[in-house]
């Protein structure tokens, strides 16, 4: 049964004692950095913590680290491009086990830190949270969704006011297109970074953008952690929308780039790839114009041929037709001309006929023939008997003849042949 | 009837009456002079006409075939 009765300095000074017994020399440490405070005196405190496998935090150890300290630790991160000490990375920390009286805490001062732990420590947890993305079938979710065309609203998840978002901002403006920019504001790294990111995806669903672009500039892996949480990861994957991803890296990509549609290795790459999509409508746009043009080009010269083709065809015709006829007009004016000058002989020879006819009947001929005339005293031709002492008047071819008529008598047909 | 009346039938039709009178018993000797001026009247109208329209029919045909 214990009687003595410890004063306060007394069992300070006996913890301190035992643990400087126990713990003689420097240890290493390992947890996730809790409650990351750096102090206005240049001091960094937190905790580092062991959560169970339910992810509360059972086991915690307070951790200082003295100004004079955190160059050394910087430069050893720095050089191994681990990031910065931030909330809720894994490190293995070198330091001293003490006892601090004013508060009456055990806590580690930090002298060093094994940058390998953390980066290794990423690099399992991305591994894990990518393995359960694949069993539910998210990997390739955003990236079987359809890009428009022609995505000229944008929705834009940066921080903003910092490089990558001047810059992709800056490549989408210099274009011809009349790209709108929605930002939503994120933080993209830090303790907030994860709600943020999640919200400002929300948020841009909600104004039924084209296309989102979640861009970020060139970082250590810690500083481009919450890019690889699970719940980012998931926020992008069951995004209804297409989600480019234009996260700087240096190593290798993060869980948000493997889940997003498209990823860029620059918020440069990723607006000029968005340009470039509106850009190449465009042209095929001038394209198919252009073959427009050909096109009823092409048709208007056809018909313009089929329509000469068809003139001359007519033409052709008409002539040969007009040769025809004036073929068939020119023999039609000879046998008119030949008919005509028949009918003019025809009336000519009858006329001679009737010429010579009246030229046979004439007295004279017959006179000349040796007939004669015989006319009374007045003047009538005598064709019958005549009273005897008559005075006539014979005339023949060449003479008149005056006789007187001794006797007459009529002749009988007997007589006359 | 005068020349300017006077058409190509009609004239052979007269021409053919006069040849035919002389041509029968009834020729009157009296009448067969005037008869016969008659006839050389005619005949010399015809063949003036004939003659013209030779003449017409040659120039028409010239004509539609330089056409």
């Amino acid at each position: 049964m214990a009687t003595h009765t410890w004063s306060v300095g007394e069992l300070c000074g006996a913890i301190r004692d035992t643990l400087r017994a126990v713990f003689q020399d420097e240890l290493w440490i390992e947890g996730e950095i809790s409650g990351f405070k750096p102090h206005s005196s240049g001091h960094v405190y937190f905790d580092l913590v062991e959560p169970d496998n339910k992810g509360r935090q059972v086991d915690k150890m307070s951790v200082v680290l003295w100004k004079g300290r955190r160059q050394d630790i910087d430069s050893l991160l720095n050089a191994a491009a681990a990031g910065q000490l931030t909330d809720g990375i894994k490190v293995r920390i070198r330091g001293e086990l003490s006892f601090y009286a004013p508060q009456g805490r055990v806590q580690v001062q930090m002298t060093s830190i094994d940058p390998h732990h953390t980066l290794g420590q990423l690099a399992v947890d991305r591994d894990r949270v990518l393995q359960r993305l694949a069993e539910s079938n998210l990997l390739e979710a955003n990236s079987t969704l359809p890009i428009p065309a022609v995505p000229l609203h944008v929705g834009l998840i940066t921080s903003e006011g910092s490089a990558a978002y001047n810059d992709f901002v800056k490549e989408i403006t210099s274009s011809a297109y009349p790209f709108r920019i929605s930002l939503a504001h994120s933080a993209v790294q830090g303790s907030d970074a994860p709600t943020s990111l999640a919200d400002s995806l929300r948020s841009l669903i909600d104004l039924d953008v084209d296309v989102i672009a979640i861009v970020r500039g060139g970082g250590a892996r810690t500083d481009l952690m919450a890019f690889d949480l699970e719940s980012v990861a998931h926020a992008v994957a069951t995004c209804p929308i297409p989600v480019l991803s234009g996260i700087g890296h240096e190593i290798d990509r993060s869980v948000v780039d493997e889940v997003a549609h498209t990823a860029y290795k620059t918020p440069t790459a990723c607006a000029a790839a968005i340009v470039q999509r509106v850009a190449r409508f465009d042209q095929n746009l001038t394209t198919v114009a252009r073959q427009i043009v050909n096109l009823a080009s092409n048709c208007h010269n056809r018909a313009a041929d089929a329509i000469a083709s068809s003139a001359s065809a007519i033409n052709d015709r008409t002539q040969r037709t007009i040769g025809i006829k004036n073929q068939q007009l020119s023999a039609a004016n000879t046998r008119v001309r030949d008919l005509a000058l028949m009918s003019i002989e025809r009336h000519s020879q009858r006329l001679g006929r009737m010429t010579d006819l009246v030229a046979a009947l004439h007295p004279q001929r017959t006179l000349a023939r040796g007939f004669s005339i015989t006319r009374n005293d007045l003047g009538e031709v005598v064709q019958g008997p005549i009273a005897a002492g008559s005075k006539l008047v014979t005339e023949t071819a060449d003479s008149l003849i005056k006789s007187t008529v001794s006797a007459s008598k009529a002749i009988t047909d007997k007589e006359t042949q | 009837m005068t020349s300017s009346e006077l058409t190509f039938q009609a004239a052979t039709q007269e021409l053919e009456s006069i040849l035919q009178k002389l041509d029968s018993d009834e020729v009157n000797i009296d009448s067969l002079t005037v008869d016969l001026e008659r006839a050389s009247e005619l005949i010399n109208w015809c063949r003036t006409r004939l003659e013209a329209t030779r003449v017409d029919v040659e120039r028409i045909v010239t004509a539609l075939e330089d056409d």
